[in-house]
């Protein structure tokens, strides 16, 4: 995203007024941030809040005042407001200390070291350690999309033992509920769905990808094992046992020549697996004249580098088999690598600019990128995938994609745009380029790490969140500035998935569902479900589930943006409501407890994974005791329950 | 720093800003909340040619029909052995049209213009249907972020009623699909399925008093967290958007809006299409700033049986015909039809002449449109094709080519007053044009329907 200069402490506007919410734009004009594209919903928690931001543009010329969700939504002033207000941190909650200055907290590893030398040297204060009740909630969540139970947190807090965490992060990495939640992100990463814009892979292709990623998921496996499979496997796209071939159907382009469709091959497996979609851009043109203010690397790429890229596919052969209607593959595709073939030029139509011979050079043999390997035996994606392992940027890839799930935030951003030639420390770009990563030297440090690791996925998510840079708090008491954000001076809290929000609410309620999915067994965890459009079989949840933007695998992906939609889903749709009322399952049991503070406690730890603070407990406690009678009771139960569900802090991970 | 310096330059070689926007690049929104960073600034307009947009219409109603309509059974009527006697096709000028299957947009004809000399550039299903809506090939890189047509529209004209309850840009009958891309997200589509009963999600179970007391409890609850702000500004938005959704909870406006009766439903058929169709109609009226209401119907994908009787293309254009008519009639009699324009199309059209082998039509390029109001003259038909409707004889425009979604795009803008040729800075840095290749002028938008 494109940056304004950052903006002054006050200034101008048109009306001559001096207004702290006026700044600067980066052509140097001043006008009011508020004026213009305004955003029309009307926030009067906002405009009480920040009233005194605004100094003395008076309410009925400022739009802020009557707008300033507009305002926030847009601007950095309204950011660096809310950041500079006076925090006063609720005393019963927060155990901690505020502000740590980075040098305090122990460095567990080499991460620790280099986050927090950095904001040592920028005189950065950082976030202190999460607490244990903190701590327990996050990472459950982060590594396994479901939240700790009341015990399991009570558990946690109270015991003594000085590697709890560590053990903690053992137990939960390979659990059931571990495979699930990274099933389905790897199943993001892949794009597994049933009918992307461009090919059709069907039920019975989505199936067999899905249970091809669900069981190396479930394998302690090598990240290089799994790459060479996806990139190589032959066999029928339906075929459980070759559902790794799905990999390469992805590529299909309809539509167009062949060379198409060798074309989306290099862009998939550039974009997943080497974090380069800049190919996307270099198979139409050349770098020069296009990429000079997107990515160095690629302004120096030229299409034809590109082409003897995607040429490793040009062998690839995806004829549809012809199966009657009765039969399972029926409309299969049989996935095979022919012996022969070149990426020929000689193309007018089709999805990109015309391929055409250059002097008598009619076809390309592969070469992969700066190496210049080529293949030396006919086996063309094999040769591609033998080099990609060796390309410095799988590994970089995938630590920052990791990084990014953990952090919020890649080291480098945007994570599918690395660009080899801003990402060495030891030789840096000529200006105006900059290194790309936030750390360079701690994304080198984890890559070289990760490949040592044998491409051990489950050792570099251990070696992640064993980190205090991880473990480190998601309350900042000082001030905080936008500067400080790429130093990962705190924890990001992270909107939660769809699913995650949707078994949250299942099992705290105690009412889980039963999901059916065409020829996959019943499910009763979101998490479990076998892509982002199911449950198909229930079109109300699907809804709900689709409010918290899963994305489609294919041209959207998933978001953790809000949304209007999503609120309203969360106080009012039936999926919600129905898990509020006093009999579901495990709601039936906690509302018999008859002190209401305990019982609100127990609420608390249920449903938001910690303890109330005095003064929430204090507030509930007075809400439940006006109830006059058990049904009244129980109502106020039912409103308690809804509300924490509805807390600000419900769908979020921190 | 003055843009028409940089005019006819490459946006490309246009000087960028430095480092700064560098460092602050990797903020993106990659963090919920910190999409409120300046870095999101779309309004940071990098170049614009020379423009005018006809600035005619202030909403539109964009009927995405779903599946690809056999143009030469509605709007390009070709016929043949293969005509149902049932289409009754009978002649308005020189216009042919199936007034059997299209009766009351029959007697529309004279406030719509069709457009006959449109094609699309892919015959896949999502692909073409993405294409239009975002006005761009959705297989290019830059697609990734790349934004609905209704959130550009959200995005230029949100700001103009800064007291409005409804979000500009409404999409009804579907729950997904193409959204605001790299805008801010407060321009995604607000989907919603009208049946005539109020807005979804805006009672609350328990009943009113039940949710009052439940907000003031979450109010209450919420104070320290929203006092002390300690989680961050993505935490904080929820506030923000939980507010906004407050509003529309419990409003008489609203429910105003999308409340309307059996009587009314009758008449547009009583169907999904046909209530949509209302709702876009009351959510105009009441001005509460929906600007842009796109409205999905489908299924018009007839590979078989396209003529069975009851069935199939029958059914589906029935129900076109009963809201669509309706629509035009209603809008025209309020006086808001000049200021609202109204575009039905498709991803694509079908195969023409004799039916294949199941009877019915597949996938093809060439396509007929139809538009509405919004300063489009009515009784007018833009570009003609060859006896069977394969391809286009007559273009009907200045730019005498095939009209493609990129220059329908260009053609929604213009009449809502919004400049296409502008290009903003998005994500990668490249550059987001409005309309693709606008410093080249490659598509612009059909001047030849303003008369």
């Amino acid at each position: 995203m494109v940056l304004g200069r950052v903006a002054s402490v006050g200034n101008y506007c048109k009306k001559g007024k001096f207004c702290r919410s006026i700044g600067t734009s980066t052509h140097g004009r001043r006008f009011c941030y508020s004026v213009g594209n305004i955003n029309h919903m009307h926030l009067r928690i906002f405009a009480v809040l920040l009233a005194a931001a605004v100094v003395s543009v008076s309410a009925a010329e400022c739009s802020f005042r009557s707008d300033p969700n507009a305002f926030l939504e847009r601007q950095q002033r309204g950011v660096r407001d809310v950041f500079d207000r006076t925090i006063r941190a609720s005393a019963s909650r927060s155990t901690r200390a505020s502000v740590e200055p980075a040098s305090t907290l122990p460095r567990k590893s080499f991460i620790d070291e280099e986050i927090f030398a950095k904001l040592s040297e920028t005189n950065v204060p950082s976030a202190g350690l999460s607490t244990d009740e903190e701590f327990v909630r996050r990472i459950t969540l982060d590594l396994t999309g479901r939240m700790p139970s009341p015990t399991e947190i009570r558990a946690f807090v109270a015991d003594n033992a000085p590697e709890k965490r560590e053990a903690l992060i053992s137990k939960l990495v390979g659990s059931p509920s571990f495979n699930d939640k990274w099933t389905m992100w790897w199943g993001d990463l892949l794009e597994n769905c049933q009918f992307p814009a461009l090919f059709d892979r069907r039920e019975n292709g989505r199936n067999a990808y899905y249970n091809y990623i669900k069981t190396f998921v479930e394998g302690d496996f090598s990240l290089r094992d799994v790459v060479t499979e996806l990139i190589t496997a032959n066999g029928n796209h339906y075929d459980v046992n070759t559902g790794a071939s799905n990999f390469s159907l992805t590529a299909r382009t309809n539509m167009g020549p062949a060379q198409d469709t060798y074309d989306n091959g290099l862009v998939k497996a550039a974009t997943y697996f080497l974090g380069m979609a800049q190919y996307d851009c270099l198979l139409c043109h050349n770098g020069r004249g296009h990429l000079e203010e997107v990515n160095l690397w690629g302004s120096r790429t030229t299409r034809m580098d590109a082409w003897k890229m995607a040429a490793h596919f040009s062998r690839l052969n995806m004829p549809g088999r012809n199966a009657p209607s009765t039969d399972f593959f029926y409309q299969s595709v049989d996935i095979s690598e022919r012996a022969t073939g070149t990426y020929d030029l000689n193309t007018t139509t089709g999805n990109r600019p015309t391929r055409a011979a250059i002097g008598t050079l009619r076809n390309l043999q592969p070469e992969y990128r700066v190496t210049a390997v080529a293949p030396t035996d006919g086996k063309w994606r094999e040769a591609f995938a033998k080099s990609l392992l060796k390309d410095p940027m799988f590994a970089t890839n995938f630590v920052n994609r990791f990084w990014r799930e953990f952090f919020g935030m890649g080291l480098v951003e945007p994570y599918d745009m690395l660009d080899p030639d801003r990402l060495d420390p030891a030789k840096p770009p000529a200006a105006p380029w900059t290194l790309q990563a936030t750390h360079p030297v701690l994304l080198q440090k984890l890559a070289q790490e990760f490949q040592a690791s044998d491409f051990n996925v489950r050792y570099l998510i251990k070696l992640i969140v064993r980190s205090n840079a991880y473990q480190m708090s998601s309350r900042y008491e000082g001030k905080w500035t936008l500067d400080m954000v790429p130093l990962f001076a705190r924890h990001y809290p992270r909107r939660l998935w769809a699913e995650e929000v949707h078994d949250i609410i299942t099992t705290a309620s105690g009412d889980l569902p039963t999901y059916t999915q065409a020829k996959l067994p019943n499910v009763r965890y979101a998490m479990q479900l076998s892509d982002t459009d199911e449950p198909r079989s229930n079109g109300a949840v699907g809804s709900f589930l689709n409010s918290f933007l899963r994305g489609n695998r294919d041209s959207r992906q998933r978001s953790s943006d809000q949304t209007i939609l999503q609120r309203m889903a969360i106080m009012n749709d039936t999926f919600v409501t129905n898990r509020t009322r006093a009999a579901a399952p495990n709601l039936a049991v906690l509302f018999k407890i008859a002190d209401n503070k305990e019982v609100t406690e127990e609420i608390y730890l249920t449903f938001l994974g910690r303890k109330p603070s005095e003064a929430e407990s204090q507030t509930a406690v007075k809400f439940l005791s006006a109830a006059p009678n058990a049904t009244d009771r129980n109502n106020l139960l039912e409103d308690l329950v809804w509300t924490c569900i509805n807390k600000a802090d419900f769908v979020f991970s921190y | 720093m003055s843009l028409l310096k940089d005019q006819g330059t490459r946006f490309w070689k246009r000087p960028h800003l430095g480092g700064r926007r560098m460092f602050f690049r990797h903020t993106a929104a990659a963090l919920s909340g910190y999409f409120l960073l300046p870095s999101m600034n779309p309004m940071e307009t990098i170049a614009k040619a020379a423009a005018s947009p006809k600035g005619t219409a202030k909403n539109c109603i964009f009927v995405l029909m779903s599946g690809g309509p056999s143009h030469v059974d509605t709007f390009d009527l070709k016929e043949g052995p293969w005509t149902p006697s049932g289409f009754a096709p009978t002649s308005y000028g020189n216009v042919r049209w199936p007034q059997g299957l299209l009766p009351n947009l029959g007697g529309q004809l004279g406030n719509v213009a069709l457009v006959r000399s449109v094609r699309s550039w892919a015959l896949v299903h999502v692909l073409a249907r993405t294409w239009m809506m975002i006005g761009r090939n959705p297989a290019q890189g830059a697609s990734r972020f790349a934004p609905h047509i209704g959130s550009v529209v959200s995005q230029e004209l949100s700001g103009q009623n800064p007291n409005a309850i409804l979000p500009a840009f409404v999409s009804l009958n579907v729950n997904n699909g193409p959204g605001a891309g790299f805008l801010p997200p407060l321009h995604n589509p607000f989907y919603l399925s009208p049946g005539g009963g109020g807005m979804a999600n805006t009672t609350n179970a328990a009943g009113q008093a039940r949710f009052d007391r439940r907000s003031a409890l979450l109010g209450d609850l919420e104070a320290d967290l929203k006092a002390s702000g300690e989680l961050g500004a993505g935490v904080d938005e929820t506030f923000a958007y939980n507010a906004a959704a407050r509003k529309l909870m419990y409003n008489q406006t609203v429910s105003n809006i999308f409340t309307f009766d059996a009587a009314e439903r009758a008449r547009y058929g009583n169907t999904g299409f046909g209530n949509a169709c209302i709702a876009a109609k009351r959510m105009l009226r009441a001005n509460e700033g929906a600007r842009f209401v796109q409205i999905t119907h489908g299924d018009w994908d007839h590979h078989e049986n396209i003529y069975t009787l009851n069935s199939g293309h029958w059914n589906i254009a029935k129900q076109f015909d009963n809201a669509i008519a309706p629509l035009i009639a209603d809008l025209k009699n309020d006086g808001m039809l000049d200021e609202t324009l109204i575009v039905c199309m498709g991803e694509f059209g079908r195969t023409v002449g004799a039916l294949n082998s199941g009877q019915g039509r597949d996938h093809y390029a060439q396509q007929a449109i139809l538009l509405a109001g919004g300063g489009v003259k009515g009784g007018k038909v833009v570009g003609g094709t060859n006896a069977t409707g394969a391809i286009t004889t007559e273009t009907g425009w200045a730019r005498n080519r095939d009209i493609r979604p990129e220059d329908v795009e260009a053609t929604i803008y213009s009449a809502l007053g919004i400049d296409y040729t502008k290009q903003m800075m998005d994500p990668s840095g490249r550059g987001f044009e409005y309309v693709p290749f606008s410093d080249r002028d490659e598509y612009g938008p059909i001047n030849e329907l303003w008369g």
